[in-house]
């Protein structure tokens, strides 16, 4: 995995290239949610990584979850992606509801 | 057992009720695989740090400062059983368990990798940190340092009455935050304080029934202490009784969460730690030394 200086530049201007996918693709709202935690993160999101192994934090699962009810109308608990084993599986609980 | 001729009374007092077998090293637990997470690899580092975050926090506590590390070293993070990704799991109720998940998790790591390490605690977290490097240093394992943030020693230091863990949930509520242990907009959440208030209140609990290690450490000690915290400098310049190797002591003058609003300072002070933990290792132990330098 390479070096990351610092993951404190989380942006909140929604990017390009996170509206240009959401037009291409308007019902991968998976992939859009990794590309709006990644947009936030500063680095590249697996659907099967740990939260809190890619940087997260309780602050980053507050801003993830207020951009995915705003940019992808996707509606997560933070409770959901502090405790789920992975990024995938915080996704999927917030589908299945 | 070993005794030490030198242990001051007060030290002696607290090492009682610990008995022979508590001296017992045995790394045999097995390792949780999610006891132990990178926020921020690295591909080479020289010098790891093993983190071990406050009451009721887990990983997530340590992402800014990892993020903020030379690119030569990285910062693991220790996750206990009832947070994060552990949440299902019931927390430790106990001190001596908590610690030797620790120090197990550590050695088996340090085994794995090899390079020289630190072991760096926040609050109740330092305390665990504390006598995980006697049981890894029982086993072997000897870190180049601790790293204690905002933690009193636990020689210089009486549990709070009433107890914190017992405290209602609205005065925890406002003990957290005139402490700075959780941001106000986490308090406030319901969600979240149901969330987290079951392990806060775990791990204030396992910090109330710490008994202090009676033997000192020989690595240096670094003491990151802000003015105001309770016990004064007085209990924060008391780790020099936990040691036989220098201690060093930094100012934190900052109103914020250390971790996450001084985490580049925090970065840098675990940085020096590891310089001079490589030099205390060429170096004869020099006895207990002070250097006071404000971060902030």
């Amino acid at each position: 995995m390479a070096d990351h200086e610092d993951t404190t530049n989380k942006g909140v201007e929604k990017k390009p290239e996170v509206v240009a996918k959401q037009a291409a693709n308007p019902g991968g709202r998976d992939e859009l949610a990794l590309s709006l935690l990644a947009d936030i993160l500063g680095r590249p999101v697996r659907a099967n990584a740990d939260f809190f192994a890619l940087g997260g934090n309780s602050v980053v699962a507050m801003e993830w979850t207020a951009r995915l009810r705003t940019e992808a109308q996707l509606d997560l608990s933070p409770v959901v992606v502090l405790t789920a084993v992975t990024v995938g599986e915080a996704l999927a609980q917030a589908r299945a509801r | 057992m070993a005794q030490w001729p030198d242990l001051p009374a007060h030290r002696r007092e607290a090492g009682r009720g610990l008995s022979a077998a508590d001296a017992e090293t045995d790394m045999s637990v097995v390792v949780h695989p999610a006891a132990l997470v990178s926020p921020v690899s690295r591909s080479a580092p020289t010098t790891v740090f093993y983190g071990i975050a406050h009451a009721g926090a887990g990983v997530g506590a340590w992402s800014d400062v990892a993020a903020a590390m030379p690119t030569n070293m990285e910062l693991r993070a220790i996750r206990l059983p009832g947070r994060e990704t552990r949440h299902a799991e019931r927390a430790h109720v106990d001190s001596a368990a908590a610690i030797h998940e620790i120090a197990a998790t550590i050695a088996a790591d340090v085994r794995a990798h090899g390079v020289p390490f630190l072991v760096v605690g926040s609050c109740s977290g330092a305390l665990l940190g504390r006598s995980a490097v006697t049981e890894l240093a029982r086993a072997g394992a000897h870190p180049a340092g601790l790293i204690v943030i905002r933690q009193p020693s636990a020689l210089a230091s009486q549990a709070p009455q009433p107890p914190l863990s017992d405290l209602p949930r609205e005065a925890l509520r406002g003990w957290l935050a005139r402490h700075g242990m959780m941001r106000r907009e986490f308090i406030d959440d319901e969600a979240l304080f149901n969330l987290f208030e079951p392990v806060i209140r775990a791990d204030l609990r396992l910090g109330e029934r710490y008994r202090a290690e009676p033997y000192p450490l020989g690595c240096p000690v670094t003491v990151v202490w802000r003015p105001g915290d309770d016990g004064g400098f007085a209990a924060y310049a008391a780790w020099a009784n936990d040691t036989t190797a220098p201690v060093h002591l930094v100012t934190a003058d900052s109103a914020g969460d250390l971790l996450r609003d001084e985490a580049r300072r925090i970065a840098a002070t675990l940085a020096a730690a590891a310089a001079r933990g490589k030099a205390s290792r060429s170096a004869a132990l020099a006895g207990v030394g002070w250097e006071n330098q404000l971060i902030a």
